[in-house]
């Protein structure tokens, strides 16, 4: 690892490395006029000018570290972890559940109570859930562009989209949930504030679907019937996404965080 | 203590340091070390990522101005900024308080 014992072979090594991260010649500014002023007071303790310099260097931390710390930051835009990104934490930790009781209810004896009710409540919450899910994921990263907001109200939408279509409308369904999620994780994963394995279910869903389907249809089955393992993808990437969420310290109680 | 527990409430505790005035990073940090009795001592290098995204979040604002010929950073805390300041030092009070109660039945 290079040393750096003075300001200025330090600054030149952080300048270098920030010079491609946005706001790069300020970002090394103010880091000059702290390592001046550290090494000023220092100096006014009682060390000689090198070793003042060498300790201010030392404390501020490598400019590899700075950089990369830097470079993930400027990533992030103005996102902060808020009550509702919290909310939507739990939200998202509750589709699995959701999912899976509606599964079971539906699947159960007909009829059979409280088992089927408490399946209808649960395919009855599963979309709202979604739906608070995928907004606090956005918040969470400060916005995710324009073709976030279009994933989502794509994704709003959606039931209004294929109700036309009968039992065709399914097909429809999962292809529009396929650009959707891999538009999201795409967004997702650039934005690395959420841990990058949920965001590989995500992309990995849609591609487990197309491959499922491919596979079932080569044996001569149904390719609907290829759902389970992208599904389950999904779920895990909500799961771990929603468990992110929750556990982060909140910062803000309501207000909605300024564009990038 | 543990880096990753003082990194859990950084945005808390510089938006509480900066509160009192405009005040430059170096300062910022300096008055973070002091206040907490040399306690929160992290990689002074890795303040500024957040004291920049909290700008960009709407909860400082900068500005520029020149100190013994170099260019210095000074940040203060916008309306939002202490609003989520009062707001947030309530809950950690109540949550730190309720702690101190079960802990010190514990003893």
């Amino acid at each position: 690892m290079k040393s750096h014992d003075s300001i200025d072979t330090y600054l030149d090594d952080l300048r270098r490395r920030v010079a491609r991260v946005p706001g790069g010649d300020d970002i090394a500014d103010e880091a000059e006029d702290h390592l001046r002023a550290s090494a000023a007071s220092l100096c006014s303790t009682g060390f000689s000018q090198a070793e003042a310099e060498r300790r201010a260097v030392a404390h501020y931390g490598t400019p590899a570290n700075v950089a990369r710390e830097f470079k993930r930051s400027s990533r992030q835009g103005g996102a902060v972890a808020t009550r509702f990104t919290h909310l939507g934490g739990a939200a998202c930790m509750a589709l699995p559940v959701l999912f899976v009781a509606g599964l079971a209810g539906n699947r159960g004896p007909r009829g059979e109570e409280p088992w089927h009710a408490i399946g209808i409540t649960a395919q009855a919450l599963l979309y709202p859930a979604l739906i608070v899910g995928v907004l606090a994921l956005i918040r969470r990263h400060g916005g995710l562009g324009r073709a976030g907001w279009v994933a989502v109200a794509v994704l709003v939408i959606s039931p209004l989209l294929v109700m036309p279509f009968s039992y065709a409308g399914l097909a429809i369904f999962v292809v529009i949930y396929a650009v959707v999620f891999g538009i999201l994780a795409v967004l997702l994963f650039r934005a690395a504030i959420l841990p990058r394995p949920a965001v590989l279910a995500f992309f990995g869903a849609p591609l487990a679907y197309a491959l499922g389907a491919l596979i079932v249809t080569l044996a001569g089955g149904d390719a609907g019937h290829a759902w389970g393992v992208p599904v389950a993808m999904l779920l895990v990437g909500f799961a771990w996404f929603g468990w992110a969420m929750w556990s982060e310290e909140t910062l803000v109680v309501s207000q909605r965080p300024a564009r990038a | 203590m543990r880096r990753e527990t003082l990194k859990g409430h950084l945005d808390l505790l510089l938006l509480a340091v900066v509160a009192p005035g405009p005040t430059h990073g170096y300062a910022v940090i300096e008055e973070l070390r002091r206040a907490s009795g040399d306690v929160f001592d992290l990689p002074e290098g890795t303040i500024y990522p957040a004291l920049h995204r909290l700008e960009r979040a709407g909860f400082l604002r900068s500005e520029w101005s020149t100190n013994e010929g170099r260019r210095r950073r000074v940040y203060s805390l916008t309306d939002r900024g202490r609003e989520a300041l009062d707001a947030q030092r309530q809950e950690w009070q109540a949550f730190a308080g309720a702690m101190q109660l079960v802990l010190r039945g514990a003893t």
